[in-house]
């Protein structure tokens, strides 16, 4: 054994003490008591309270950062690390309460917001005391793990016990401990028996990347550090103030079971790391850096553990052929512009693109694309159903001249088509769905209004489902989100008036709190409209979120990390909640979305940066003024039948 | 770093290991039972008024004295014309409420029974941050009968001051209290009994507690030492009253207008206070506060808000001397409010 202080060791010291005065039973229980303070005393002198004054509330989230939180000294001049959650407001001030009690101003220096974390500088004139670490390769489950914070006081750490748990947890991004980890010692070190760090205590959650992703889980027992000595080899980035952030391959994958589905690329992004290195559709990635990668999870490991500016040696399979593909991983990838031919199809027919609809000033008119027209080919890809196409235009190069076949009457004929953007404001009014001629009315679907409720949720509900639901192939579906200042009650009948003529379900969800949502509900939200979902057939193209104040917020949240249920958020009065992870715009992941507001409202104004962020990450967004007079709703009728057109013309290609 | 090296040797220290080891540990857990055993037939369960939106109507409580004193916490369940007490071995009481003192949320209830199993509170405790803890409560109400409270383990995290006052939390007892990691405050857990892991009396469960400043639910104990004078009284029979945090606000207090201090305009949740203005021949003026400083502490207190910083001067009287830290120009300056020069 190399390591002459290694657990085994101590314990076997620990053993022999106690072989020393058999029949002491407590003697035990005093020995352990005694190395965890022995551990505790080694790593504490490197754990600093940190204070934060002030910061910034933006767009009414649900979620502010603490204004106590800890921190961690990684290198003797005063580079101390902790994490992002507690400085998501942004502070104005940053204090750091330094192991000779002596109070002084932090400096941001970068942030890793691969993994939340964030580096802070302090001044000092003496010699800080660095914590020795651990390798997570050293590490295995079930071995003792105890939390540092300083939150409660600036001399005395705070303590919490556990175990490991895991050793490569989130995407390989942390170990895992049952020690009971929350804002209470988010950024103070997880350390093992002899004191040495295993890593740096955040939120982490394998499906939210944002700073505040994770917090749900704490004190629950499920906690998360990451690794000390993984950050100390990134540590000279940082300290140079360059952030760290997720590396971006610029790819989209075939099929959603990523513990199953092997890694097949579906789509790759235009001037993105994996086109530039000759990564095409329908490759599978089968290795990466010498791993092998059977299934998608395995990819999202290695990325997990990557950063933007790592170059990553990829395996490809195609068809036959086995090549290698060298990337460098980008930090962010030129947005991505849906591309607008400008026309829509008809809904009633599975496997052909027949046109029903041609929109104004857009390419597919300037060509001379008539409805009635059926599309043969776009570019080489046969078209053979409204998806095929849809899919064909989203991945095609943008702003260059593609070709399109398309069959009118008896004639074969040709047009060149060259798509612009989706367009940021309301287009005209489309025609309304109708059945396709003679369509029976189904049988076994049920209509009309209804409780709906899940029974491990606390969240009331209720679902509207038109006649309609009957005899055309699939519905839109609205989804209402109310709050106690946003009432869906005096619009609910507006919203079931139009639910027929526009082919919609409509679905009302109140928070479980009945006044206000909090961020978790995301997932209560994706339940209900699964449940909806398995018994009617619903368009996800035509699926919108409508909601006002904190459920516009949700309508946001929810569409953001649902995109492959939900294609529009409407936010009336709300904006993105601060900490929230905006997702890039994809080829095959879709969300438009639409700012209401009073006039003169003080809300548009604040969400105008907001706008600006998600113009420039090219997402398609309208902003709009509601017209309803006073009283209780913030939604007229006729804004019901605007949002309505909207969705009506949300499977625009 | 040869790990082919290693694993024989791992192996074998582990062989050795179990065998030293068995003695000792089963030693160790007996101990652990016997104490648990001990301490629980001590706790009892209390059934009061309740059960309408939510809330409880039980709680936990600790036999206290031979002469059937009972300990538990201050609250709404104990607001019942009947109060029932029920013994780790089943039997029912119908108890009475002897004494209350809501400072520190404590209440002493008495039933009719003599030389019941009962802590001493002499033998009380003050574990340190790191020690083994046990809690012994009837949270979420879920012992009944002669079933025992159910006992959790964990550890001391922290020992803090709740600073109450400053509405960080909702909560009258200002002291200090026992942060532990196991969690200990649930429904039903307030009266409940901390104890070290000899069984020796440590703290008592208060009543669930989120924390403003970070909404984080808060799982503590008020230690014993806190304690000893409060429920020397209560046994005494003397009761004392609620205070009324308002109460404790000066006649006239500190204000920034009479300060004759500007901040930048309170427009969000938590508008860092940045002065924007000092009045001319103001008492701002007099402490040499200055445009663009941002106020961090009064009497070393953090001010995280305008909002934090109105509340803090709330509890000032306007001639007071106070403190104030400020950032300026990326230094902490420190300066004093009405110093008399």
């Amino acid at each position: 054994m190399s390591k002459p202080f290694s657990i085994l060791s101590c314990l076997l010291v620990l053993a022999a003490l106690l072989i020393a005065s058999p029949g002491q039973a407590q003697q035990l229980n005093d020995a352990e008591q005694k190395a965890i303070q022995a551990a505790v005393d080694r790593a504490a002198a490197s754990v600093v309270q940190i204070e934060t004054v002030g910061g910034l509330i933006e767009g009414g989230g649900p979620i502010e950062g603490a204004s106590r939180t800890s921190g961690t000294i990684v290198s003797p001049d005063g580079y101390i690390l902790s994490s992002l959650y507690g400085f998501i407001q942004e502070p104005s001030g940053i204090l750091v309460s330094m192991p000779s009690g002596k109070r002084v101003a932090g400096k941001i220096i970068a942030k890793d917001t691969q993994r939340n974390l964030i580096l802070l500088k302090v001044e000092t004139d003496v010699e800080l005391a660095v914590p020795e670490a651990v390798a997570r390769e050293e590490l295995q489950p079930g071995q003792w793990a105890l939390a540092l914070g300083k939150t409660f006081a600036k001399d005395v750490s705070s303590v919490s016990v556990g175990i490991v748990s895991a050793t490569h947890r989130v995407w390989g991004k942390a170990v895992q401990t049952d020690a009971k980890i929350s804002p209470n010692n988010y950024g103070g070190p997880l350390i093992d028996i002899q004191g040495r760090v295993i890593g740096i205590l955040t939120p982490l959650s394998p499906q939210d990347p944002s700073a505040t992703g994770g917090f749900e889980w704490y004190d629950s027992g499920i906690g998360f550090a990451v690794p000390l000595t993984e950050i100390q080899q990134r540590l000279d980035t940082l300290k140079e103030g360059e952030d760290l952030k997720p590396g971006l391959l610029g790819i989209n994958l075939k099929g959603k079971d990523i513990v199953a589905d092997p890694a097949e690329i579906a789509a790759v992004r235009y001037n993105s790391p994996a086109q530039v290195a000759g990564i095409q559709e329908k490759d599978i990635l089968i290795g990466a850096n010498g791993r092998p990668i059977e299934r998608q999870a395995q990819l999202k490991h290695i990325l997990g553990e990557a950063y933007a500016g790592d170059t990553i040696e990829f395996k490809v399979k195609r068809g036959e052929e086995e090549l290698t593909a060298t990337v460098t991983l980008a930090g962010e990838l030129i947005p991505y512009e849906r591309p607008f031919l400008g026309i829509q199809l008809d809904r009633n027919v599975g496997d052909a693109a027949i046109v029903t609809h041609v929109f104004d000033d857009t390419a597919a008119k300037s060509s001379g694309m008539e409805p009635g027209d059926k599309i043969l080919k776009y570019d080489d890809t046969e078209i053979d159903a409204p998806q095929t196409l849809r899919e064909a235009v989203a991945t095609a190069e943008p702003d260059v001249p593609h070709t399109l076949v398309v069959l009118r009457g008896e004639n074969v004929q040709t047009f060149e088509v060259t798509p612009s953007g989706m367009p940021n404001q309301f287009l005209a009014a489309t025609a309304k769905p109708k059945p396709s001629e003679g369509a029976e009315p189904r049988d076994g679907i049920a209509t009309g209004e209804s409780d709906f409720q899940l029974a491990e949720e606390q969240n009331s509900a209720k679902l509207f489902v038109p006649e309609a639901a009957k005899t055309l192939p699939s519905l839109g579906l609205v989804v209402l989100l109310g709050d106690a200042e946003f009432k869906i009650e005096p619009q609910w009948e507006s919203w079931k008036k139009l639910a027929g003529e526009f082919g919609y379900a409509v679905l009302e969800i109140q928070p479980a709190s009945e006044s206000r949502w909090s961020r978790p509900e995301i997932s209560v939200v994706r339940k209900m409209i699964d449940r909806v979902r398995d018994n009617y057939a619903i368009d996800a193209t035509r699926t919108i979120a409508v909601g006002g104040k904190t459920g516009g917020a949700m309508a946001l949240l929810h569409g953001f990390e649902n995109r492959d249920v939900q294609n529009g958020a409407v936010a009336i009065e709300a904006g993105i909640p601060r900490g929230t992870n905006i997702p890039d715009n994809e080829p095959l992941e879709r969300l438009e979305i639409v700012f209401m507001n009073p006039k003169d409202s003080e809300t548009a104004e604040k969400i105008g940066t907001q706008v600006e962020t998600l113009e420039k990450l090219k997402f398609a967004v309208i902003q709009a003024e509601t017209t309803a007079s006073g009283g209780d709703s913030l939604l007229s009728e006729d804004d019901v039948e605007t949002l309505s057109n909207w969705l009506n013309s949300l499977d625009r290609i | 770093m040869s790990h082919k090296h290693s694993t024989p040797a791992l192996l074998a220290s582990l062989v050795a290991l179990c065998l030293l080891f068995s003695t000792p540990t089963a030693h160790g857990e007996a101990t652990l039972r016997e104490v648990t055993r001990d301490v629980q037939q001590k706790v009892v369960k209390i059934y009061g008024a309740g059960g309408l939106r939510g809330l409880e109507s039980y709680q936990s409580g600790s036999l206290i004295s031979d002469k059937g004193h009972v300990l538990t916490a201050w609250s709404y369940v104990l607001d019942s014309s009947v109060i029932t007490v029920v013994l780790d071995d089943g039997r029912h009481f119908v108890a009475e409420l002897a004494a209350a003192d809501p400072r520190f949320g404590i209440a002493l209830l008495k039933i009719d029974a003599e030389n019941l199993p009962h802590f001493s509170l002499d033998k009380g405790v003050s574990p340190k941050v790191g020690d083994r803890i046990l809690s012994f409560s009837n949270l979420f109400g879920i012992a009944a009968g002669d079933e025992p409270a159910s006992v959790l383990s964990g550890y001391v995290s922290a020992i803090t001051p709740l600073e109450a006052r400053r509405s960080t939390f909702p909560s009258a007892y200002q002291g200090p209290v026992l942060i532990v990691d196991a969690i200990v405050n649930n429904p039903g857990a307030a009266g409940g009994v901390l104890t070290d892991q000899q069984g020796n009396f440590a703290g008592l469960l208060g009543k669930e507690l989120r924390s403003s400043r970070n909404d984080i639910w808060l799982n503590y104990a008020i230690p014993i030492a806190q304690l000893r004078e409060p429920i020397e009284d209560l046994l005494a029979g003397r009761s004392r009253p609620a205070i009324d945090p308002e109460k404790e606000k000066p006649l006239s207090p500190l204000t920034l207008q009479h300060l004759g201090l500007v901040l930048v305009p309170n427009v969000l949740d938590k508008t860092p206070p940045y002065v924007e203005r000092v009045r001319r021949d103001s008492l701002a003026e007099a402490a040499q506060l200055r445009p663009d400083d941002l106020i961090l502490y009064a009497d070393g207190t953090l001010i995280s808000s305008q909002k934090a910083l109105i509340e803090t001067f709330s509890y000032k009287d306007r001639d007071d001397i106070v403190s104030l830290t400020v950032l300026r120009d990326g230094q902490l300056v420190e300066l004093t409010l009405n110093e008399l020069n």
